[in-house]
């Protein structure tokens, strides 16, 4: 069952993936990354990420996903896409094999990263086995980042502060 | 079946959609969509390899893969700054040229 | 751990699910009732059963002209009014997003209920235990905001698919409100999760019902209601309440789809079971929050009493316990829409810039220094009991 519900998820995000990218119509492509994400996060909690999906959610669904639809919707005239008719096929076949081109240097890492990992590492290759507590990671994240981590901690903050200062500036109508 | 290699697969293929887009798409917005696209990709390889080596440690150096967990929230973070900024940028050049395609956009090209 | 799990679940979901939807209809019609109460009208009191009136007419028992039990029935025939409507696609419409967005409005107000626990938990034997929730998630609250974050795609795409100018400035209008009145929540939100030092909503609950030392300064009797957190967050308690107002699009808040500017906001073009399902979703939605209210303000299906209740040894009794829990679960819940309700048939509305400064100016910085307050008062609290840093201590110094 658990795995039927994996699988779901894969195909469900791959195809959305893969949607958003050739989508014509821009909203339709911002529908289809919402399902990524959506996907990603459910593939989070099957990791034992339960804390990594919930803040996926939060911030790329509830935060960034809708800073775009909010740049989409005023900048109207691009929901249909002119600029993709006049470069056309030959641009999304360059693309695709872009794509696969990526595609396979990544099956060839994994698999070249499969062999090491198989020798030191039994369970690279079998299933996931439910050796781990998500509530203790969850704790864990918790204590690594008043511990160890503080420094990028805060450092994070500040960046986010800066970005947000930053947009404003940026989008702000000059005043004199 | 749920294995790393199965995770790292699909985090391949959703990095090589979002490289697709960034290449073959001329919309600013989409090609801001397909890197957050990409950063969601390496955040899902981050999250697998923690879960790998969670499961790997044995009782006395137990842990649960927070370290992973962390990376990809600091990843979170920093696209969100991305995003902020990248819009904003975006809008700007959109109330300044009324256009969000990359080809109109080349005018320190010439 | 095999399908019985998943039938156990399933038999959960669709227990919470089926119960809140039918109970939506109802609050409409509660909703239409106090209207009028408010605005001294008579209100829906045509579609009713014909006995208990006349029963009472003829026992001399009727007021005037009101009928005292006419209208009852009326949410039955609203439901079969919007079932057997046609439904209208426009013409430009962007057919797949305008079928999918009332999707979006009901489930993620649907979904959070699956956290929030109803009651307690019923031991019916030594080890057999039913949990009167149907999963109690290790990142409970922060699986509310994930999903109410969702809720305002619903709204976004049905404004945007209909290809109207109205709708689309309600879809606008409804993401700007909710992503502005979200960072205030998670504020708030933030605050209650430091001080009950946990965010599953059933260790809140418990928390509350437990009292204790709250706040490391509040020494409470937990058998009253003194440890509920309207007590000891009074001021997160009124942002809480205000920012649910606004998350749910309701009347000081409801620029989304304010009649007066929008025609009907979002919703314009929609109409039978569309319509329907946006409709359902602001009530379920309004019901969510009140469930979320009552868990982390009203201490859940808490009251007083209930140690001394729940003291017996007999099943019944513990039984009964549970029950009583539940009845006041739901009062609780429904005290909020009711509280809802009466906000809207009483204040204006807001100005679009007024809702914006509320937001940004008076409540975000109000949860912050609720915070910063809820944090001071928290730290020279001894570490509670249930805390075993050994493990982790390890991992930490082991990743250094």
């Amino acid at each position: 069952m658990a795995t039927l519900i994996f699988w779901l998820v894969v195909l469900v995000t791959v195809a959305s993936a893969i949607a958003v990218v050739t989508a014509r119509n821009i909203l339709h492509a911002a529908f289809s990354l919402c399902l990524t994400f959506l996907g990603v996060a459910a593939t989070y909690i099957f990791l034992h990420a339960d804390f990594v999906a919930a803040v996926q959610l939060i911030v790329y669904v509830g935060g960034i996903l809708v800073l775009i639809m909010f740049a989409i919707m005023f900048s109207s005239n691009v929901v249909e896409d002119t600029a993709e008719g006049r470069r056309g096929l030959l641009a999304l076949g360059a693309g695709a094999a872009g794509m696969a081109a990526v595609f396979a240097a990544v099956l060839l890492l994994t698999s070249r990263l499969a062999e090491p990992l198989k020798t030191a590492n039994p369970c690279a290759n079998v299933a996931y086995a439910a050796t781990v507590s998500v509530e203790a990671g969850q704790t864990g994240i918790g204590h690594c980042l008043m511990g160890p981590y503080l420094l990028p901690f805060e450092v994070v903050s500040v960046l986010l502060l800066a970005a947000l200062i930053g947009a404003v500036v940026i989008v702000r109508k000059e005043v004199r | 079946m749920f294995t790393l290699t199965n995770c790292l697969i699909l985090a391949g293929i959703i990095f090589a959609a979002g490289v697709w887009g960034v290449i073959a798409r001329r919309n600013v917005l989409i090609m801001l969509i397909s890197i957050e696209l990409m950063l969601n990709a390496v955040n899902l390889v981050f999250a697998s390899f923690a879960r790998t080596h969670a499961g790997l440690a044995q009782p006395p150096q137990a842990h649960a893969g927070e370290t992973g967990q962390l990376f990809a929230l600091f990843v979170i973070a920093v696209a969100a700054a991305e995003a902020a900024v990248g819009l904003a940028i975006i809008l700007t050049i959109f109330r300044n040229r009324a256009t969000v395609d990359t080809d109109d956009m080349q005018t320190l090209k010439q | 751990m095999g399908w019985e799990l998943y039938v156990l679940k399933a038999v959960a979901v669709l227990l919470i699910f089926g119960g809140v939807l039918s109970v939506v209809p109802f609050l409409v019609f509660f909703e239409r009732k106090i209207s009028a109460f408010i605005q001294d009208r008579v209100g829906p009191n045509r579609v009713g059963l014909a006995g208990p009136d006349s029963l009472l007419e003829a026992f001399g028992f009727r007021k005037g002209t009101r009928r005292v039990l006419g209208g009852w029935l009326q949410p039955l025939a609203d439901v079969i009014k919007l079932f057997t409507k046609e439904a209208l696609i426009p013409a430009h419409a962007d057919r797949p997003l305008y079928l999918l967005a009332p999707l979006f409005a009901v489930l993620p107000p649907l979904l959070a209920f699956v956290v929030i626990p109803v009651g307690q938990d019923i031991v019916v034997s030594s080890g057999v235990l039913v949990k009167l929730q149907v999963a109690d998630l290790h990142v409970g609250i922060l699986f509310v905001l994930a999903v109410a974050s969702l809720s305002a795609y619903g709204l976004a795409f049905g404004g945007w698919a209909s290809n109207s100018k109205f709708p689309l400035l309600g879809g606008v209008r409804a993401m700007a409100q909710m992503v502005s009145y979200e960072v205030g929540m998670v504020l708030v939100i933030l605050a209650l999760v430091m001080s009950y030092d946990s965010v599953s909503l059933r260790d809140m609950v418990s928390r509350q019902a437990a009292g204790g030392t709250l706040l490391g300064i509040w020494d409470c009797d937990g058998d009253w209601i003194w440890g509920w957190g309207l007590f000891h967050q009074p001021l997160a308690f009124v942002l809480f309440a205000i920012c649910a107002l606004a998350e749910n699009n309701r009347l000081p808040f409801d620029l989304p789809e304010c009649e007066s500017e929008l025609v009907g906001g979002y919703h314009t073009e929609y109409s039978s079971m569309g319509f329907g399902m946006f409709f359902q979703g602001e009530y379920i939605a309004m019901m969510a929050m009140g469930g979320l209210l009552a868990t982390m303000f009203l201490g859940g299906w808490h009251y007083p009493g209930y140690a001394w209740l729940n003291a017996s040894d007999s099943l019944l009794v513990h039984l009964l316990a549970a029950l009583i829990g539940l009845a006041v679960f739901g009062v609780k819940m429904l005290g909020f829409v009711f509280f809802a309700m009466w906000v809207r048939w009483t204040l204006p509305r807001f100005r679009w810039d007024q809702l914006m400064r509320v937001g940004w100016k008076g409540i975000i910085p109000l949860a912050l220094a609720n915070l910063v307050l809820t944090a001071a008062l928290n730290l020279p609290a001894p570490a509670p009991a249930h805390e075993k840093p050994d493990r982790n201590l390890t991992a930490v110094t082991r990743d250094r």
